[in-house]
């Protein structure tokens, strides 16, 4: 199935210069957009790795060159034999049939190459940048070229003679991008402080071989003058001169388009777009009329005669920032009713994108606030970054008639607090629908609702009932009051009751699918409480030695597949992989692991949670209780989750992690470690220098796509557990993008039916959310879509034992438990060692007494362990 | 589509729910007398008295002068000074035409309240004489005076036709009944409220020194007043009000004892209280600054006001739309209802109004013609023809952009002016402004540009507005941390204003007290909890 989704502007965009369509490099594909509508009208595809430029051919017109496909691709071929690797790409049309990459080299620098069109013979160039190129620029003639380096500007005449050097044009802070006018005369440039450096006739220093510099007043022998704009605040990210030459525009960080008038220096503005610009399109045959792509996945494109938008595409909105506390940022979640796949976008706002139909529905802005780039102080600046307001969970209610969101926001205090608000929302009601444009209006907002940070939060399946857990030791139940008499709104909702588990910090909560039982993961300890009563109904301990002695379920580590389902051959080599770690001594332990989620079987009396170290390391544990036997059924230990669920019409849960698997030569891995540890090292600089580190983050997010790519492939796994064996009954892998989130789509939604959901009692099929917000539809064993393609036969139980292990003295006396076999250890929780059982008598009752057998059967087994003394 | 990019967001202030669940149509009735008049007297005012005639305007006795106000305006109209010594208890005639007064000096004086003649002096009290009341016939006045003994005049003789005497101690008030115009009752200090008959010319025989009925309030009575039945009376006296069930009796039928202190003055009004219940209403001012109100079905407390000094006297309009009180510090403040719901003499107003209208249409209609008449361009009118025209349907309509009015905060927030943002929403002085505003500057990290860089002057403010919120839990949240940011910012700034200082203190002593109630409450919470969980122990098990 094709990949939705994923980012539009992440690569430079091109358009036609009718202005009627552009073309956006997403994934693997081009997409066409129209420029009137803003409907996605068409996609190019072929590439077979992801598309990194794009470019017009001048010659056919109406034509994109969608990144040269077979020239590119042969180019790149070539290019691979010599060694070299592709990184930082753009395709730019020269005069007469040339084209122009800048390529990144492995060891850090950067490379030009020049090509004929016609042939696709590279031309010889004397282009040597010191380090990775930061763009490529044509002038609108196609006579110059200029590409930034870090602080270096080179520019030279483009020719197939190649002979000619390039001139630098130096400045002493980092360059960002760059444009020629159209009259090729002058040079502008934008910086990490944010100045526009404008050189004028910098063909005399071409014709002259010297380079000017930034600080120097210039007009003397040939030497350029140069003059300086400042208005932006951050780093400028993209600058265009408008068709005439009389306007240059600029943005950046602040979301303002600027348009400089270069004759009197009077700016106009096109302010609060919503995001960071990243790019700049002047179109060829309108003049008033510009492309703007910005951060936010979002293109516009704008008409600067009015100053008015005329036409926004969205895509689905990237990640937010992750929180300071290293807590991840942002949300995800599926609407039911709707079926729209609901993500957390920068700026606390909650984008509903059709998954459907690939495209965006609404938008519901939970903190009503002016998208702004973050001011920061000359004095905070050893201070990290400050928080980014943003949506950290949503809820929806079974219907999809209610919403509850929690955002948070930088307290006012100077600590760096963080305000945690809740807030449940409303869709609105048949008549109301016509008029607004929100899919949800705000009911109640509760501020500040913990005196912890939320941890959790939980719809109720069956009412209008919501929990949330908080890292101070509470949980909170929520439900709506009745609606007040002689009104017609809805009743507004309240806290109905608190409870806590021996103070410990809470991290999941999760309703049964009747709405009778609450579960609230304290520690390692899941406790089930009665929401109406608020009482305490049972508390399920976690395997003692969670993770280190459990069977290990690895990734499946299959090869190739394009992010599709896969079958038996993938869980073979599972099966070897687990054979291999059971060998290895036991992991690490896992002390401070808590359950960070929990889920109910749908169609089975089980609860299953994950136990999760600190900050995600060392990997967590699936967790399985059985609910009639109050017993943990089975566990078992996986890579870092980052997404968990269960099915709402299947007792089956589907768990998401991320692995990267190494396939490079020996020489390139070298590489990449160095080329690791320099990232690492530009990571932990102190960000001294905001606009740095701000400004290396598109190189360096290209130089990670490329080894997710190449060498190391980071995989994003999602394997499905049906909570009766700890073997996956499926396994799926997404190559080349890490995967995000994996959610079951809701029942009865458009989206149900395209993916080609079952009836009632079939398994629900996933979405898979990939990080790069591309996401495809997975469809499930026994469902008819699922049938030819993916029909998994049963693997066998691989986690369960194999030889080698001792029967335990309570399973002589008392036989086999009838689902304790899964993990070794862990069945029941008193017979976690049996024959440290028998060393010492007191193990056996080394557990919590609700979990210990009765009585009057420990006491045999506890008289059998004394006699064999 | 959701919301035009390009556009400003205004400043959302956030909402809080009520502060109490259930608003009573009476407690809303009671708080529509609003926009209170103010008006400063020399002495205490110890008597306000409404003309039963329209517009109802009011007598107010204070030291000693008698100042007439205009009921519609509330403005003096006439002030009558004819007094040597303190005057007491000026009333109106039933028809509005004649105004009574006693004096310090014991002489009771019938006035002319337009003209302001003395029209009779009736000399007989031998002390001063604190209440006079015209008898519902309009020749008769009743006066009671400090020499214990009621008299009853004749004001067109003016001559004392009988004196009432049995009470042993000052009487102060004096009642007629609306049942009968030969009914009266006295209340005098000698803790008793009297029932006369003046027909017997109060020398019926027996040892009630010739009272009908003696009701023994135990108080020295202040103040007395008949319900509009005429069957019923209250006297008030000491902190307690009696109600009396007169025609049974004088049976008491109820003590209310909600008074702090001495009851001075009792007031009946067959017309307040909100639409949905017709009963009267009872109204009740106290020396402990209390004005409360009472209903009369089951003499419950209904509303309650505070004012600032103690009250000596309250008045209400006949059509009960006009409150007064007059306080022993000289204040008087009227206060109007927003609707009040008139009687039949509202009524009548309307209908006045109504005919004004109908001449004024007949008027405008004229004036109409001629305006057409002069349609021209020497005239204003002739540039703003066809400004109301509707669009016929066909037409191409433009609309006109209309910009939004930006709050004076938000002015500043959309030109990134954090400091002058927070000096605007602290000028507001609502505390749900400054509070969203801190939080999107925190938001947007523009918090430490808005509070740096203030000199004494522009912290002032910003402290004040700490010191009275931040202990108020719905701001607490957000303003402690900016009190603790202004606390470690602007700690050099201290002993260099008065008034800075005083502000710094105030806010001091408020986090004092909050951290004060904090601990009484985790005390009480610590008592509380061995109770608490011994109760939940003792409970049996299950649902």
């Amino acid at each position: 199935m094709a990949l939705k989704g994923g980012l539009i502007t992440r690569r430079q965009l091109c358009w036609t210069p009718d202005g009627r369509v552009f073309f956006a490099p997403c994934g693997r594909d081009v997409r066409v957009y129209s420029a009137q509508s803003g409907e996605h009208i068409g996609t190019l595809s072929g590439h077979t790795a992801s598309v990194t430029a794009v470019a017009l051919d001048p010659q056919a017109e109406t034509q994109p060159r969608a990144g040269g496909e077979a020239r590119h691709k042969r180019a790149r071929g070539a290019l691979l034999a010599g060694g070299h690797r592709e990184g930082h790409h753009q395709v730019v049309s020269g005069p007469a049939e040339l084209a122009y990459l800048s390529l990144s080299h492995r060891l850090g620098a950067g490379k030009l190459l020049g090509l004929r069109l016609s042939d696709g013979v590279p031309l010889s160039s004397s282009v040597r940048p010191r380090g990775p190129l930061r763009g490529l620029a044509a002038s609108p003639s196609g006579r110059y070229l200029a590409a930034p380096d870090r602080f270096s500007l080179w520019v030279w005449a483009a020719g197939e003679d190649g002979e000619r050097r390039p001139v630098n044009f130096h400045h002493v802070r980092a360059y960002t991008c760059c444009a020629f006018d159209p009259t090729d005369t002058v040079l502008a440039a934008g910086d990490v402080s944010g100045r526009i450096m404008l050189w004028h006739n910098f063909r005399a220093a071409l014709a002259s071989g010297e380079g000017g510099k930034s600080n120097s007043a210039g007009g003397r022998g040939g030497a350029p003058a140069c003059t300086t704009l400042h208005w932006h605040a951050h780093p400028v990210g993209c600058l265009a001169f408008s068709p005439d030459g009389n306007h240059l525009l600029s943005g950046g960080a602040e979301s303002v388009l600027v348009q400089w008038q270069l004759a009197t220096g009077k700016r106009n503005y096109l302010p609060r777009l919503g995001g960071p610009l990243v790019g700049i399109l002047p179109c060829a045959g309108d003049a008033g009329r510009y492309c703007i792509a910005q951060a936010d996945n979002t293109v516009r494109v704008v008409n600067l005669a009015a100053m008015q938008i005329e036409t926004t595409v969205h895509g689905v909105r990237p990640h937010p920032p992750p929180r300071p506390g290293g807590a991840p940022g942002g949300c995800v979640a599926l609407q039911p009713g709707g079926g729209a796949l609901v993500v957390a976008g920068p700026n606390a706002l909650l984008q509903f994108f059709d998954a459907v139909r690939d495209r965006h529905a609404a938008r519901l802005q939970v903190a009503p606030r002016n998208p702004v780039s973050l001011t920061r102080d000359a004095a905070s600046a050893g201070a990290p970054p400050p928080l980014e307001p943003q949506v950290v969970a949503a809820a929806f209610s079974a219907s999809g008639g209610a919403l509850a969101t929690v955002d948070v926001a930088p307290g006012t205090g100077a600590g760096g607090g963080v305000q945690h608000s809740l807030k449940f929302w409303d869709a609105p009601t048949a008549g109301v629908r016509a008029s607004s444009a929100a899919p949800y209006s705000l009911n109640t907002r509760a501020d500040a609702p913990h005196a912890g940070a939320i941890t959790a939060l939980a719809f109720s399946p069956a009412a209008d009932v919501a929990a949330t857990a908080s890292d101070d030791g509470e949980f909170r139940v929520w439900a709506r009051a009745p609606p007040p008499r002689h009104s017609e709104r809805a009743g507004r909702w309240r806290c109905r009751s608190v409870g806590s588990y021996k103070r410990r910090p809470l991290g999941a909560a999760a309703f049964s699918w009747d709405g009778s039982l609450l579960a609230v993961g304290a520690g390692t300890t899941a406790t089930l409480w009665d929401p109406e009563t608020n009482a305490l109904v049972a508390a399920l301990p976690a395997p003692c030695g969670a993770g280190a002695g459990a069977a290990a379920v690895s990734a499946a580590a299959g090869d190739g597949g394009d992010g599709e389902a896969q079958g038996a051959a993938g869980q073979q080599q599972q099966q070897q992989q687990q054979q291999q770690q059971q060998q290895q001594p036991g992991g690490q332990p896992q002390r401070q692991a808590a359950l960070t989620q929990l889920a109910f079987s749908a169609r089975s009396p089980h609860l299953a949670g994950l136990l999760s170290a600190p900050g995600g390391a060392g990997g967590d544990t699936l967790v399985v209780w059985d609910l009639l036997t109050l017993s943990v059924a089975w566990s078992c230990s996986l890579p870092h989750c980052v997404s968990f669920s269960a099915d709402p019409s299947a007792a089956l849960f589907a768990v998401a992690f991320n692995h990267s698997i190494s396939k490079a030569p020996q020489g390139a891995q070298q590489a990449d470690q160095q080329q690791q540890q320099q990232q690492q090292q530009q990571q932990q600089q102190p960000p001294q220098q905001p606009d740095q580190q701000q400004q290396q983050q598109a190189p360096g997010a290209d130089e990670q796509q490329t080894r997710t790519a190449r060498r190391t492939q980071r995989r994003g796994t999602v394997l499905l557990f049906s909570p009766s064996s700890p073997a996956p009954v499926m396994a799926s892998v997404l190559v080349g993008t890490a995967v995000a989130a994996a959610l079951h789509v809701p029942p009865g939604t458009p989206l149900y039916a395209a993916a080609g959901g079952g009836g009632a009692g079939c398994a629900t099929p996933l979405l898979a959310l990939a990080e790069d917000r591309s996401y495809a539809l997975i469809a499930q064993p026994g469902s008819g879509a699922a049938a030819g393609a993916a029909a998994a036969p049963p693997v066998p139980a691989a986690a369960a034992r194999s030889g080698g292990v001792e029967e335990s003295v309570l399973e002589a006396v008392f036989g086999q438990p009838a689902a304790a076999h899964a993990a070794r250890g862990t069945a029941g929780g008193a017979v976690h060692d049996a024959r440290a059982a028998a060393r010492q008598v007191a193990a056996l009752f080394d557990a919590p007494s609700h979990a210990l057998p009765p009585p009057s059967r420990l006491c045999a087994s506890l008289l059998e362990v004394l006699l064999e003394k | 589509m959701d919301y035009d990019a390009g556009t400003y967001r205004k400043l959302v202030v956030k909402q809080y729910p009520a502060r109490s669940l259930r608003e009573t149509a009476e407690g809303k009735y009671w708080k529509r007398f609003a926009a209170p008049s103010v008006a400063k007297q020399i002495g205490g005012v110890s008597h306000i008295d409404f003309c039963p005639q329209q517009p109802y305007h009011y007598a107010v006795t204070a030291s000693t002068r008698v100042m007439i106000y205009d009921g519609q305006t509330r403005q003096l109209r006439r002030t009558i000074a004819r007094f040597k010594d303190k005057a007491y208890g000026a009333t109106w005639r039933e028809d509005g035409k004649l105004l009574a007064a006693g004096g310090q000096d014991g002489i009771v004086q019938v006035f002319d309240p337009n003209s302001r003649n003395v029209l009779r002096q009736l000399r007989g009290h031998a002390r001063a004489a604190h209440a006079a009341r015209f008898a519902g016939d309009r020749t008769h006045l009743l006066s009671g005076g400090d020499d214990v003994v009621a008299r009853w005049w004749d004001i067109t003789a003016g001559k004392q036709v009988c004196r009432l005497a049995g009470h042993t101690d000052y009487v102060r008030s004096l009642a007629a009944s609306p049942a009968s115009s030969d009914a009266w009752l006295t209340g005098s200090y000698d803790h008793t409220a009297k029932l006369w008959d003046v027909r017997a010319g109060g020398s019926r025989g027996g040892g009630g020194g010739g009272a009908v009925m003696s009701l023994d309030h135990g108080a020295p009575v202040e103040d007395v007043a008949f319900f509009p039945s005429g069957g019923m009376a209250v006297t008030a006296g000491g902190n307690t009000l009696c109600i009396w069930d007169v025609l049974g009796g004088g049976r008491l039928l109820k003590r209310l004892a909600n008074f702090q202190k001495t009851v001075t003055c009792v007031a009946l009004s067959p017309l307040a209280g909100p639409e949905a219940s017709a009963a009267p209403r009872l109204l009740a001012g106290s020396l402990d600054g209390h004005v409360k109100v009472f209903e009369l079905d089951g003499f419950t407390l209904t509303h309650a006001t505070k004012y600032p000094a103690p009250v000596l006297s309250i008045g209400i309009s006949p059509d009960a739309g006009l409150l007064a009180a007059g306080l022993a510090d000289g204040t008087l403040t009227v206060r109007r209802h927003a609707r009040p719901r008139g009687g039949g003499g509202a009524g009548g107003a309307a209908a006045v109004g109504a005919g004004g209208g109908a001449a004024g249409g007949v008027g405008g209609r004229a004036a109409r013609r001629r305006a057409r008449l002069e349609m021209n361009a020497s005239t204003f009118r002739y540039f703003l023809r066809g400004r109301s025209t509707r669009a016929a349907p066909g037409d191409f309509a433009v609309a006109a952009r209309r910009r939004a009015r930006l709050a004076p905060y938000d002015k500043m927030l959309k030109r990134f002016l954090y400091r002058d943002a927070l000096d605007a929403a602290l000028a507001t002085r609502q505390a749900g402004v400054v509070d969203a505003l801190l939080e999107e500057l925190a938001a947007r990290g523009g918090l430490p540009a808005a509070l740096s860089g203030r000199d004494a002057a522009g912290l002032l403010p910003l402290v004040r507005h700490l010191a009275r919120h931040v202990a108020n839990p719905r701001h607490a949240a957000t303003l402690a941390g900016v009190a603790a940011r202004v606390v470690d910012a602007y700690a050099p700034a201290v002993a260099t204003d008065a008034r800075l200082d005083a502000a710094l203190c105030a806010l001091r002593d408020a986090l004092a007290g909050e951290v004060r109630l904090a601990d009484e409450l985790a005390a009480i919470q610590g008592a509380l909890e061995p109770i608490l969980s011994a109760g939940l122990a003792a409970a049996p098990a299950g649902r």
